[in-house]
């Protein structure tokens, strides 16, 4: 079976040999090392099987009394003729197919599922550190190894997963749930003041006020305590509870330089391509060092994909670099002061909250040569209360 | 003279206990079970049918006999028979 096998891919001949002693061209064949076999009588003529490549060489040792006939060619080399010329082609099948063994072996897509809150720029950010991104070796990813690793670099997830299917891995996550925060309703608690005020309202659901209207509280001082007195049950501690509201007054002062920097662009650009494979960089761009000072730099990264959406596991990186130089700007001191002023009311809508309210606002301005002064005095009303 | 060559080496191969088929190259024949022959250290084919081989070595005549015979394979050294063969002869 090995031997025809063998003979079958080397491809054969069989030669009919005529004439007076054809016995002897088997011997000159076997003297010169050229392999045969089958040798048989058909008549009186002499058979046997060649080589294919040993035709010309055969055809050359033949007697002159001697008629030989070559039979049409065997095997796998007859096969391969109609290759012959077309080199081209053959070069492009092979490398067809070495592709389809290479791309089968390696990650050309990464799918992402489970993930609400976390990104999946920061679940590929993390596996692409671990080394798993486009054109890695299907065969070296492990879940296992991966799991305890990306759990720890996302501490949002509770679950991790990586399922390789052909040339596409999908990662499967799921988010860790916080666990709501529970509070004791029997432990004995006061209500404190979070801010300091002047008491205008007071509502007690459970324990003793120690404050009443018009009082001045300051931050840190209880406002409702824990300890109850009843004439019939004596003294008992509760959890603390209600809302007290007060007149808050607020003052923020803030310096805004009137001489800034800001960038200007030069216009001079300069394009960087990268090649990335299997997590390794080859700079395509000649002189590809940056020769700015200031830069900014933006970059893009498009995975190459074949006619009809077949991805390669080729990554291309585009860098822009942009030079820009810094320049002093004076800004208009108006403006500023527009601009400061909304900053200033948006941070005490944000301080006050949605459960108070603003009753007046002042903002006084003054200017050195560089600077800017805005003092807001603010005056507010708004519960206080904090456990 | 090729001749007491060939003698002296036989004895000497002898004296040294070392296979004279390796020594010298004598003609050595292994018979399969009927079906197949194999000769080494043979001269060349000289005559050849289906009912009949003969090869020449190289101070005898092999003369295989039988049916449907057919030589498998052959080289300088070796030649291998295939078929019915009834009787192998040496002269």
């Amino acid at each position: 079976m090995l031997k025809w096998l063998i003979r079958y891919v080397r491809g054969y001949t069989a030669v009919q040999v005529t004439g007076a002693y054809p016995e002897r061209f088997a011997n000159v064949l076997s003297k010169e090392g050229i392999p045969f076999w089958n040798l048989h009588r058909k008549g009186k003529a002499l058979r046997l099987n060649i080589f294919t490549r040993d035709q010309k060489r055969t055809a050359s040792l033949a007697d002159p009394d001697n008629q030989i006939l070559f039979d049409p060619q065997k095997g796998m080399s007859k096969s391969l003729r109609v290759f012959r010329g077309r080199e081209l082609l053959i070069t492009g099948l092979a490398l067809a197919v070495l592709f389809l063994m290479f791309s089968n072996s390696v990650i050309l897509r990464i799918e992402i599922e489970g993930n609400v809150s976390v990104t999946d720029a920061e679940i590929l950010a993390a596996l692409r550190d671990l080394g798993v991104d486009i054109g890695t070796v299907c065969r070296t990813v492990h879940s296992q190894w991966l799991k305890p690793r990306i759990l720890l670099r996302i501490p949002e997830l509770s679950w991790f997963y990586i399922n390789i299917t052909g040339s596409v891995a999908t990662v499967s996550v799921r988010e860790r749930t916080e666990a709501p925060k529970i509070l004791d309703e029997d432990l004995t608690m006061d209500v404190l003041a979070g801010k300091s005020g002047i008491v205008k309202k007071i509502e007690v659901y459970r324990g003793t006020a120690k404050i009443d209207v018009g009082d001045t509280v300051l931050e840190g001082d209880i406002l409702i305590s824990a300890r109850v007195e009843s004439p019939f049950a004596g003294e008992r501690y509760v959890n603390a509870a209600g809302k007290v509201y007060c007149d808050t007054w607020y003052t923020v002062t803030i310096d805004l330089p009137l001489v800034v920097y800001e960038k200007q662009y030069s216009g001079h650009d300069k394009t960087i391509f990268d090649l990335i494979f299997s997590g390794r960089r080859i700079n395509l761009t000649i002189l590809s060092g940056i020769p700015y000072e200031f830069y900014d730099k933006i970059q893009l990264k498009r995975q190459i994909v074949l006619p009809g959406g077949y991805p390669l596991p080729f990554i291309i990186e585009k860098t822009v670099v942009s030079e820009y130089n810094l320049s002093e700007v004076r800004l208009a001191a108006a403006t500023a002061e527009l601009s400061a002023k909304k900053a200033l009311t948006d941070l005490l809508k944000e301080t006050v909250g949605s459960g108070g309210r603003v009753e007046s606002v002042r903002i006084l301005s003054s200017q050195t040569e560089s600077v800017l002064s805005l003092t807001l005095y603010a005056h507010c009303f708004e519960e206080i209360t904090a456990k | 003279m090729k001749k007491r060559w060939y003698e002296r080496m036989e004895r000497m191969a002898e004296s040294f206990r070392l296979p004279i088929d390796a020594a010298v190259g004598a003609l050595r024949i292994e018979i399969l079970s009927g079906c197949e022959v194999l000769v080494e250290n043979h001269r060349g084919l000289l005559d050849f049918d289906d009912n009949m081989i003969c090869i020449g070595a190289a101070h005898h005549l092999v003369k295989i006999n039988g049916s449907k015979l057919k030589i498998i394979a052959m080289d300088q050294s070796q030649l291998r028979v295939s078929g019915k063969i009834s009787s192998v002869e040496l002269s």
